[in-house]
């Protein structure tokens, strides 16, 4: 018991885990059954547990099991943070007021076979852009959102069960060009939250387009530029597509 | 080939046990049972090669308090920043938060308010209900440290309420 009179979260997952001395479990028990504060913990998690052991625990082993057991080198050192030490904060041209946020073209799930449920369950997968303002502040780029050269932008992925993502923007004069993994010639595999490394908006202005590609499976940078330049779908891919404007600063 | 085949039933083993605890943590944090799930995945990768060279359970908890904890409120970061406006804060709520920290939503809402240094051992004390003793060895600082960050929280708090209720 802590010095509140309640059981700590250590204590009830400890109790959980069966990893209490008996006598400790005994003392435990004793105060669950006449604390309703620490008898609510209880039953969350052993209903949390419940939920883990019957949706949550299948859907996702086989993809934890992989990650650990098959990482290369690179992948164990990006894992443990050294990625974003490797990966420059580079200026390039970025860009960043979203016109709309749409999966586009080929909804059908990553993978059927596998994913049908699982990207059932949890939705499509999301792409945001998070600007830092050169004059200071920040926020979530949306729809009406006028950025200007100076600003930075980064990235937040919601991969939603897919395992890569390529990130490719086009810039006000149509080149295309690959921001995740930077200039990469495949798309990398991705984890839930922000992308390494940050860009700093160029001087060039007008309507730009960012493209994030969630698949199963890596796809060559090439053909999905292609497609993508072309105006069509990336088969065997989730697109969710941003077009934005960027405008010069005013006096 | 066998080697693999025994790590990969080594994983799922800690999975099955320790995914649980970590599931509920990040679901109670992160009150969505999707991020949840994917930050389960994630605090499990993260968290593995501490639980492997854990001598006992209390140790590998310690690490998944830590890794959980700073993981759930980055997601939790990066979603304020989706200029949506905060939950507001229940009207009725005193001026001695000390009292009304057992509520967890309450907890969480100042915590989301206080500045980042400050969030994880709010978390691990006030919601998680550790003793300065164990936020210290979860985060790997100092009680000192602890006691210094948890006062500047309540007293940060403290003004915070005071001001809702004027």
């Amino acid at each position: 018991m802590n010095a509140r009179g309640h059981l700590s979260a250590e204590t009830i997952d400890l109790l959980h885990l069966a990893a209490l001395k008996p006598d400790q479990a005994a003392v435990a028990q004793k105060h669950l059954e006449g604390c309703a504060a620490c008898r609510g913990r209880w039953d969350e998690l052993v209903s949390d547990s419940q939920k883990f052991a019957q949706y949550v625990y299948p859907r996702t082993v086989g993809e934890v099991t992989s990650r650990l057991v098959n990482t290369s080198l690179i992948d164990r050192l990006r894992l443990w943070g050294f990625g974003r030490m490797l990966v420059p904060a580079v200026g390039v041209a970025a860009a960043a007021a979203i016109a709309g946020v749409v999966v586009l073209g080929n909804r059908a799930p990553v993978n059927p076979a596998v994913d049908d449920g699982y990207v059932g369950i949890k939705g499509a997968p999301t792409f945001k852009v998070v600007a830092q303002r050169v004059s200071g502040g920040q926020l979530e780029v949306k729809n009406d959102t006028v950025l200007h050269p100076g600003d930075r932008v980064r990235f937040v992925a919601q991969p939603a069960g897919a395992r890569f993502l390529l990130v490719v923007g086009k810039d006000s004069r149509g080149s295309l060009n690959v921001y995740h993994p930077l200039d990469g010639q495949k798309s990398a595999e991705v984890k839930a939250g922000e992308l390494p490394g940050s860009f700093e908006l160029d001087d060039s202005v007008g309507t730009e387009q960012l493209w994030a590609v969630y698949s199963a499976e890596a796809l060559e940078a090439q053909a999905v530029k292609s497609a993508l330049g072309a105006g069509q779908s990336v088969p065997g891919a989730q697109v969710v597509a941003l077009s934005y404007r960027k405008e010069a600063k005013g006096p | 080939m066998s080697g693999g085949v025994d790590r990969n039933g080594k994983v799922s083993d800690l999975y099955r046990k320790y995914g649980p605890v970590i599931y509920s943590r990040c679901r109670r944090l992160l009150k969505d049972d999707a991020l949840a799930e994917d930050a389960t995945q994630e605090v499990f990768v993260r968290v593995m090669r501490h639980i492997e060279a854990a001598p006992d359970d209390a140790a590998a908890l310690a690490w998944i308090y830590r890794i959980s904890t700073n993981y759930c409120l980055n997601q939790i970061r990066d979603r304020s920043r989706q200029a949506e406006p905060m939950e507001e804060l229940p009207e009725q709520v005193g001026e001695h938060p000390e009292g009304e920290m057992l509520d967890r939503d309450l907890a969480m809402q100042l915590v989301q308010r206080a500045p980042e240094n400050l969030r994880a051992p709010a978390v691990l004390y006030y919601v998680d209900g550790l003793e300065q003793e164990q936020v210290a060895k979860a985060l790997g600082i100092s009680r000192r440290t602890v006691i210094n960050r948890l006062n500047e929280f309540m007293s940060r708090s403290r003004k915070f309420l005071a001001r809702g209720a004027a």
